[in-house]
């Protein structure tokens, strides 16, 4: 099977040795961190993806998680967003945003400290010169009692960077929206996806 | 290279409610389910699937379990979103159901993130597809579980939660090892 979409490529690629490699793993450790980032990404790889948990230290509400490819703050990203919390399915847009996030429910610390909100994120074709990069990701919290069925929920992301500069992204930033720390034990891998 | 990416086990089973992987190796990050399932029976078009974890070999039938899931039907549009807490299993999965063996297999990938730390509660994503000859009302569907203790995950059970056989289904449980 040829490797072409993160989770399809995955399930194919434990017979293929070297199609589906680690590339970083980053676990915060105590304090927290203010951001994870992957620095100095090869530029070998099909496709690129990120696995994790995470939480952060917002106190006034859930949170949502996002990430910036190589240092862009500006406003050159959007997204779609398709959610299910339990009660309702419901859909969104968000246009010249300037991030694209990939955890978007992600409980704040007044809820059960052992919560971590998941996430496996696919960036599509990452290396290309001349086309701007998509990304998908589902993700979402569950927590147990603890948690409001509202507040728990199911996320389905698509995200585009649509810098006119068109290039490789090279570092990938992953930060907190609300809080100011990623906590202790948040930890994200991302892998490499080879093609043939 | 070191392989990233490993089959652990694979399972072909029918004429059984369930099917179990046990003694999980704890040296990868997470785990990936596939499952490929299908059970016959002629009064509905779906039956419902479940997925059930523990430690120590040992299953937890506690209420130690919640998740919730969205869904579409795919044929008149149809979506929605439902969610139980304080449950024994992951239950939101779905298996086609037909009389015969038609072709129609129901697939399953579920993500264990970081399923073997002993410090946060274990997370599972999931995605579905069902769908039968006649695309009649069974769904493709999306949801998140949390199993609602620290222990790690060494057992993984499948199982079909109406009694009813699976038959002529597979599973597959892979292993990825970050750096």
């Amino acid at each position: 099977m040829s490797p072409i979409l993160g989770i399809m490529a995955s399930q194919g690629a434990g017979t293929r040795g070297s199609s589906f490699e680690s590339i970083q793993t980053i676990t915060v450790g105590s304090g927290g961190s203010s951001a994870i980032t992957f620095t100095s990404i090869p530029q070998t790889y099909a496709h690129l993806q990120l696995r994790g948990i995470v939480r952060t230290n917002r106190t006034g509400g859930d949170d949502t998680v996002s990430m910036r490819f190589n240092s862009d703050t500006a406003s050159n990203y959007a997204d779609h967003v398709n959610y299910g919390n339990g009660a309702t399915a419901a859909a969104y847009a968000e246009t010249t945003q300037t991030r694209i996030t990939i955890f978007g429910e992600v409980y704040s610390l007044t809820q059960a400290p052992n919560v971590f909100a998941p996430a496996v994120v696919d960036i599509l074709d990452y290396a290309s010169t001349n086309k701007y990069k998509t990304i998908r990701s589902i993700n979402g919290a569950e927590g147990g009692s603890a948690t409001t069925a509202t507040s728990s929920q199911i996320r389905l992301h698509s995200g585009l960077w649509f810098n006119s500069t068109i290039t490789g992204i090279t570092s990938i930033t992953i930060f907190s929206d609300y809080g100011t720390l990623v906590s202790e034990y948040s930890t994200i891998a991302l892998y490499g996806i080879r093609a043939a | 290279m070191a392989q990233t990416y490993e089959v652990i086990e694979s399972k072909t089973f029918s004429a059984v409610t369930s099917v179990t992987f046990t003694s999980i190796p704890q040296t990868y990050t997470d785990l990936v389910l596939i499952v490929n399932s299908l059970a016959y029976y002629a009064s509905t078009t779906y039956l419902t699937g479940a997925i059930r974890v523990g430690a120590s070999n040992t299953l937890d039938t506690a209420s130690n379990y919640t998740d919730t899931m969205s869904y579409s039907d795919g044929v008149t549009g149809n979506s929605g979103s439902t969610r139980s807490g304080s449950t024994t299993d992951f239950r939101y999965l779905e298996i086609p159901a037909t009389p015969t063996d038609a072709g129609v297999r129901g697939s399953w990938i579920c993500h264990f993130l970081n399923y073997s730390n002993s410090t946060t509660y274990k997370s599972i994503l999931f995605q579905t597809s069902a769908i039968n000859t006649a695309n009649s009302t069974i769904s493709m569907r999306m949801g998140i579980g949390s199993h609602i203790t620290t222990d790690v995950i060494n057992t993984i059970q499948v199982k079909n939660n109406d009694s009813t056989n699976f038959y002529s289904s597979t599973a597959t449980l892979y292993g990825i090892k970050a750096a």
